[in-house]
This record gives C-alpha cells, sequence and structure tokens, in this order.
C-alpha cells in the first residue's frame, strides 16, 4: 500500500508539471521563421529565436506561466 | 468544461481492438471524446486489476451512458474472427434493452473499417446503420465527433477539422512533453495517455 501511494504522488506530481507545461506560451521554428503561441491562441512570427523568446517570457511572466522552446523533436523550458 | 467535470460528465465506453496497427484510430478516437467534452473508458484503464476481465467490462458498461463499438477487426476474411468486440457491443445493447430506466439512456455508434462490412458476419446488426472509417483516423474523428454531437446538449462540441488541428499540435507535441516530465510514448498506459489528453485538450479550448 506504501508503494502503491508513493507512485500516486509521483503521478500527481508528473500530472502537475505536464499540465504546467501545456499551460506555457509555445515558441517553435516553423519555415524558416519563429512562432509563438499559446494552445488555443493566435500565432505571433518572428524573424529570430531570440526576439520570439524574449517576446514569450515578458508575456508568460505578466501571465504567470512558463515558456517552452520545441526545437529538433526537443522541448526546453526558459525562464 | 474543468477536468473534475469532464470525468463525472458523460462516460463513454470505447470497445475496440488493441492492436499496433489499430493505435492510430484509438488514439485520435480517445482525443476526439475529450475535445468533444466526453471522458473515455476502455478495459485497458485498470489492467494492473485482479477483477475478471468481463466482470470489469460488465461494470464499465454499466458506468458508461455512450459506447463506441469498433467491428472493423472482426472480418478476417476466413481466418479466426475475433469475438471480444461483438461479445461487448452485445453486452452493452444487452444493458440498454434490459437494463433499469437509466440504462434505456445508453445509446452506442458502431464503427466499421468498410461500408456495409459488418453485413457479412453480423447480419443482425441491420437497421443500427454502423458508420465506416475506412481504416483512416481522420474518417474515425468525424463519425466520432458527429455521434457525440448528437449527445451533447449544453454546448457545440468542435468541428471534425478542428479537431484534427488540435490532434495534429498534440501528437506533435506530446513526445516532447513526455520526455520533459521523464516519460515516454512507448511505455505510458491508457490511464496516462487519457490523463494527458485531458490535460491538454482542457487548455486548447
Amino acid at each position: 500500500m506504501n508503494l502503491m501511494a508513493t507512485d500516486q504522488v509521483t503521478r500527481d506530481k508528473r500530472l502537475k508539471r505536464f499540465e504546467r507545461l501545456v499551460r506555457a506560451d509555445r515558441v517553435r521554428p516553423e519555415d524558416g521563421q519563429w512562432i509563438v503561441k499559446k494552445l488555443g491562441g493566435k500565432s505571433r512570427i518572428f524573424s529570430g529565436k531570440d526576439e520570439a523568446i524574449e517576446v514569450a517570457k515578458r508575456k508568460a511572466a505578466s501571465e504567470h506561466i512558463g515558456v517552452l522552446v520545441f526545437e529538433g523533436g526537443h522541448v526546453s523550458e526558459v525562464s | 468544461m474543468s477536468r473534475k467535470s469532464a470525468r463525472t460528465g458523460t462516460h463513454v465506453f470505447v470497445n475496440c481492438p488493441f492492436d499496433r496497427q489499430y493505435q492510430s484510430i484509438f488514439e485520435a478516437v480517445i482525443f476526439t471524446i475529450h475535445a468533444c467534452g466526453f471522458y473515455s473508458r476502455c478495459a485497458l484503464e485498470n489492467a494492473d486489476s485482479d477483477q475478471v476481465r468481463l466482470d470489469k467490462i460488465i461494470k464499465m458498461i454499466g458506468e458508461c451512458e455512450l459506447g463506441i463499438h469498433d467491428l472493423s477487426r472482426v472480418d478476417t476474411h476466413g481466418k479466426l474472427p475475433r469475438f471480444n468486440m461483438p461479445l461487448e457491443l452485445g453486452l452493452f445493447l444487452g444493458a440498454q434493452k434490459f437494463g433499469g430506466k437509466k440504462s434505456r439512456r445508453k445509446a452506442c455508434l458502431v464503427l466499421e473499417g468498410e461500408r456495409y462490412q459488418y453485413q457479412r458476419f453480423i447480419s443482425d446488426l441491420a437497421g443500427v446503420d454502423p458508420a465506416a472509417h475506412f481504416n483512416q483516423p481522420e474518417e474515425a474523428v468525424g463519425a466520432v465527433r458527429r455521434f457525440l454531437s448528437g449527445h451533447r446538449l449544453d454546448q457545440d462540441v468542435p468541428g471534425r477539422n478542428r479537431i484534427l488541428e488540435r490532434y495534429r499540435d498534440f501528437s506533435g507535441e506530446l513526445p516532447a512533453l513526455l520526455e520533459a516530465v521523464e516519460q515516454d510514448r512507448e511505455s505510458i498506459t491508457f490511464a496516462e495517455f487519457r490523463d494527458y489528453v485531458e490535460r491538454y485538450v482542457v487548455q486548447q479550448r
């Protein structure tokens, strides 16, 4: 039973983290440009990666959410 | 709709094959159910339970107002057919016909691989009007969405193209998101997959 309780805590923690990632603004490359987009939101297009990340970070900070950068099949969280 | 209300809302029993060839249709169907504001259930959700499989399925059918039954893999053209899906469809129809007042509200969608395929092996279904998905996830999404839209009276469900667009986003992001939470697509269970789908679609609304 203790093991099950531990598993549940781990699963809940993982789900919370997943939820936080899903809420975040996304930055990703597309056709040589950089897109900033939140799930269910509108896209903003930038020519440079750094500019896109900076804009996303400012917006995310005001909404108390994170910023995810999707690149090469991986995701990294920037703050 | 919040996660909690999705879970306590209308449950949809998914009776389908669980093989690798069917996985893309299965995942698209599960995603569509949640994108339309319903909650998916299937026999895989408590695989670690020591409860007898049939009892588990009967209990689940009792808890689900809606059912999606895919018979596309039953007809094997000469090889031994797979009877699990027709058996579970029979249990669902039996519950609908012989259950109490609440069970009479049950409704189901029958899916087949090609049009009129069911007539070759389960002709008693004539009149049920199965929907063919031609083994394409996009077609399955359309059929499931049409069925569910008729059972969602409190709000509209998204259109097929919108669901497909959201599903593509989800499928594209999922591997990287799983990596970030130290999991991988190959090893997650159905219950975990459903948890992730549910959390994702809530943000997409």
